[in-house]
């Protein structure tokens, strides 16, 4: 798998155009379709905290995780 | 002639068979303020664009689906059920109608997209959903109070009632395209809408309500973006209101008497133009050329059922 795959969502086009009731029934594809809104939404936010025009590929382009610590006190404290 | 003594008609034909407005609501009162034969030909003789496109219930989708999100709160359940509950209920009720729209930032993943995303922002939110008198939640309250002493009557929907800090307010949940600036919320104030659901709450159903909430929600084709604002109103601004809504309503009585509701062209141009600008500029028999081929007439449900026998429906609307 190419890096540009690892880091796009899978879009769950099959279940968003599947038959709204049958997908109603779907309790799983719920979910899956929740999860995939989730992450747009971070997707979106960081994009737009960059100032970057909000596309599909922004929403999907999966935002670079974030360093739990200031990176530069990382760098100093693995050197 | 009525068959329904439990429920006032919105619509009634008078003695010359044309129709009157008995129950107001703000749309009807903005048209009739906006221009009094744009009232006439749109809201009480219903004509409509024949081109007009099937209206996709996005709107109502989202609503509905916010609705559900906070029953499911109001419960106490988690906010994972809850949005499975929002979920399963608008694919249900609007699914189909949403996947049928052209417009990609108003068609179902835009609906779901705005219901997911709204319980990210607002799950734990600091407007808490107040509790009615009988234990339900204070959601989608409908009031149709009397107004005035000429027998008129006004009628709207609260989307909900919360509170904040102990004070009530109402709010009112608005999907737009638009962008959620000072500039898009300047419009709520002055407002009819806003002024008629605080008078009917604090005068009428004796809710000692503060003021009301814009609850915005932008939808693009990618994203969605919630703003609110809160709106203050003072007693004099609503018995202001108040008396030029029983002026306007009384104006309103004196052209339906005449049959006469004059134009004002100040208004031709708001919105991207009104639907009846081509039909003001033309008259006589071209005027009714432009009703026969690009408009369509559909009436009230209230007018269609006690339509008299005897009326042939008029032609063209400019009497």
């Amino acid at each position: 798998m190419t890096k540009e795959k690892e880091d796009t969502l899978e879009i769950p086009t099959e279940l968003l155009e599947s038959d709204p009731l049958e997908l109603a029934e779907n309790e799983k594809g719920i979910q899956t379709i929740v999860a995939y809104l989730q992450a747009t939404r971070e997707n979106v936010r960081s994009a737009e905290a960059s100032g970057k025009r909000i596309s599909k590929a922004t929403a999907t382009k999966t935002a670079p995780k974030k360093f739990d610590k200031n990176p530069l006190d990382m760098l100093i404290s693995e050197t | 002639m009525s068959e329904l003594p439990e429920r006032l008609r919105k619509f009634v034909w008078n003695d010359r068979g044309a129709p009157v407005q008995k129950v107001w609501d703000t749309s009807s009162l903005s048209s009739f303020l906006a221009c009094p034969r744009y009232y006439d030909w749109s809201v009480l003789n219903g004509w409509r664009h024949a081109s007009y496109g099937t209206a996709t219930g996005f709107g109502s989708a989202v609503h509905e689906g916010f609705e559900q999100m906070e029953i499911g709160k109001f419960e106490g359940k988690s906010k994972e059920e809850s949005l499975a509950m929002a979920i399963k209920y608008v694919l249900e009720n609007f699914g189909e109608e949403l996947n049928m729209s052209d417009d990609k930032a108003r068609g179902l993943e835009s609906a779901l997209r705005a219901i997911v995303w709204r319980a990210e922002e607002y799950w734990d939110d600091n407007l808490k959903l107040a509790t009615m008198p009988d234990g339900t939640p204070a959601l989608e309250q409908r009031f149709e109070v009397p107004i005035g002493n000429n027998g008129h009557r006004f009628s709207g929907r609260i989307d909900k009632i919360v509170t904040i800090d102990d004070r009530l307010y109402i709010v009112d949940f608005k999907t737009t395209k638009t962008s959620l600036s000072d500039y898009y919320f300047k419009g709520f104030m002055p407002n009819n809408q806003i002024f008629a659901y605080i008078w009917a709450c604090r005068e009428v159903l004796k809710l000692p309500v503060d003021g009301a909430i814009i609850d915005g929600v932008q939808t693009g084709v990618n994203f969605t973006r919630f703003a609110r604002q809160v709106f203050n109103v003072h007693k004099d601004l609503l018995d202001e209101w108040y008396d030029d809504t029983i002026h306007h309503l009384e104006i309103s009585d004196v052209y339906a008497n005449s049959g006469y509701y004059p134009a004002d062209f100040t208004a031709c141009n708001n919105y991207g133009g009104c639907k009846f600008r081509e039909t003001c500029s033309h008259s006589g028999t071209q005027r009714e050329m432009f009703f026969k081929e690009d408009f369509k007439q559909q009436l009230h449900a209230d007018l269609e059922e006690t339509k008299p026998m005897t009326l042939e429906v008029i032609d063209g609307g400019g009497k």
